[in-house]
């Protein structure tokens, strides 16, 4: 009986824990590869603003379903991500992303965008992007 | 016909702006201000031991009993940026500054000046790697935590900062002892360490303020000691913490010295569930050739809140000062803010507030005449409390 509570219960947290996959997609100028999600951490947070190759990163961020499943998997907290850009920004330091509405936007924006970074639902990668990363 | 050539050079500048904003797309223009309405109660007494009773006895006497009560609103300050990123490493930030309802005229029929416009910096930064960039120009340095966002209220969730960085309070604290102000270079940067992301930065600073007004039109620092200084720190996630320190001279009119001044901080700030917090400690060692008495310094601040929901807050804020060179602030002067605030847009923040400044008997050295040409070394006790209850608007645009 407690065996079969158990399994019970662990079915119900892997169903709690379980979320959409998440990809990190670029503009197809963009010439780095596999990043970690501590290297896109560093990215969002305006820390790293070039790319290896030098070029400026250009981040875009998104109130669409992938915002919450993003934010859980580089270890941010999206209001405190915010008041972190606010302060680059009022200092000076970096320009604060844009925020899109959706996945299609971000991918519209990011394949027309050189040095461009953004991140979407996996199902709604398309060709027009680079995928740099896949957060599960 | 002045008028008309004002008007036509106004217009010439916009259009030529215009132009250079069409031209060069990068280059960004924006800002913010903080309006305020405040209601102040305000309570000031002076009491002097003065011997005047009987037979030359001691007698507790009130020299001063004011009420500094008032009600009042203004455009607290106003601030302009200039940023433009002149290549993929290199971008220029210009910071223009009004305080107060800045007028240099005459407004109303009135021949009223008031309020103060001033270059807050202006630097080019390069951006080698994210572990280097070096600024250099005129900008203000990183001390602590809030040192170099103590001017950007809608980052903060009070219109009263804690009490070293309240700027209205010049007149009572030594601002700039305890955090310095400008520097001319400063290299910074970010080292990875896995989960823990390591921060610093290392400056040049300008000299004591009280030096730099004897250089070339009263601005060119032209003292040959300046201020170094420096913070390291570190981020785990939403939690942040670093220590800092600097090295200067302090211009001792009354020692007539040049006393090496060395402030040391520590910063702590966190972001976890619905809580935000952030703290502060200043330590200030002033180290005159020939001690008389002892001119440290120290202040502290911690301050707690709680995002009822995004778009609202509550705060409280605890902060406390002691200045052993300033008799009347030798035993300290403690200051609470506790308020909340709204955000009905992203870019505006409603704040409302309850501030309070209070020093509990400070001492004021007078000289008593006690005869014709006979004057008595007296300390007299002074005691100030102030309260605020203040309405602000931050709105960036």
């Amino acid at each position: 009986m407690n065996k079969y509570i158990f399994i019970t219960v662990l079915l119900f947290l892997s169903v709690g824990i379980s979320s959409a996959q998440v990809s990190i997609v670029a503009n197809k100028s963009v010439q780095d590869n596999g990043l970690t999600t501590l290297k896109v951490a560093s990215i969002f947070s305006l820390e790293q603003v070039k790319w290896s190759s030098g070029d400026r990163i250009v981040v875009f961020d998104q109130n669409g379903d992938a915002k919450k499943d993003f934010y859980a998997g580089i270890g941010k907290d999206p209001l405190s991500m915010k008041k972190d850009w606010m302060k680059k920004q009022l200092t000076g330091e970096a320009k604060a992303p844009e925020t899109l509405s959706s996945d299609a936007d971000v991918i519209a924006k990011v394949s027309s965008t050189p040095g461009s970074i953004g991140y979407v639902n996996s199902s709604n990668v398309s060709s027009a992007v680079k995928v740099l990363l896949e957060i599960k | 016909m002045k008028n008309n050539s004002k008007l036509l050079l106004f217009a010439v500048i916009l259009m030529m702006s215009t132009q250079i904003t069409r031209s060069q797309g990068a280059l960004e223009i924006f800002g913010f201000y903080q309006g305020q309405v405040v209601k102040q109660k305000g309570d000031l007494t002076i009491i002097a031991p003065l011997p005047i009773g009987p037979g030359g006895s001691i007698v507790p006497t009130t020299l001063t009993q004011e009420h500094p009560d008032f009600t009042g609103s203004n455009i607290q300050q106003l601030n302009l940026f200039f940023r433009k990123e002149l290549s993929g490493s290199f971008t220029s930030w210009i910071n223009i500054q009004f305080l107060n309802n800045f007028s240099s005229h005459s407004t109303s029929g009135s021949n009223v000046e008031y309020g103060k416009l001033s270059l807050e910096e202006a630097w080019l930064k390069w951006d080698y790697a994210t572990a280097l960039s070096i600024k250099a120009g005129y900008l203000i340095p990183r001390f602590n935590y809030l040192n170099e966002i103590q001017n950007r209220m809608p980052l903060l969730p009070y219109v009263t900062r804690p009490l070293v960085y309240e700027s209205s309070l010049g007149s009572t604290i030594n601002i700039p002892a305890f955090v310095p102000q400008k520097a001319f270079l400063q290299a910074s940067g970010y080292i990875p360490f896995g989960l823990v992301t390591g921060e610093y930065s290392a400056f040049v600073g300008q000299s004591d303020v009280n030096y730099q007004t004897e250089g070339v039109g009263g601005s060119l620092d032209s003292i040959n000691f300046k201020a170094v200084g420096g913070r390291i720190g570190a981020k785990v996630s939403d939690f942040r913490f670093g220590v800092s320190a600097t090295r200067d001279r302090e211009k001792s009119v009354a020692l007539n010295e040049d006393i090496l001044r060395m402030r040391y901080g520590a910063d702590f700030g966190f972001n976890f569930m619905n809580f935000f917090g952030d703290a502060e400690y200043i330590s200030v060692s002033l180290d005159p050739v020939k001690p008389s008495k002892d001119l440290n310094k120290s202040f502290y601040y911690v301050n707690i809140g709680y995002n009822i929901i995004e778009e609202a807050y509550i705060f409280a804020t605890k902060s406390h000062l002691e200045d052993k060179e300033v008799d009347y602030l030798a035993k300290g002067i403690d200051g609470i803010t506790v308020g909340g605030g709204i955000k009905p847009i992203e870019t505006v923040v409603v704040k409302m507030e309850y501030s309070n400044y209070s020093t509990k008997d400070g001492i004021l050295p007078m000289q008593f005449p006690a005869g014709p040409g006979v004057f008595l070394p007296v300390n007299a006790v002074v005691n100030l409390d102030y309260t605020q209850y203040t309405l602000g608007l931050s709105v960036i645009f």
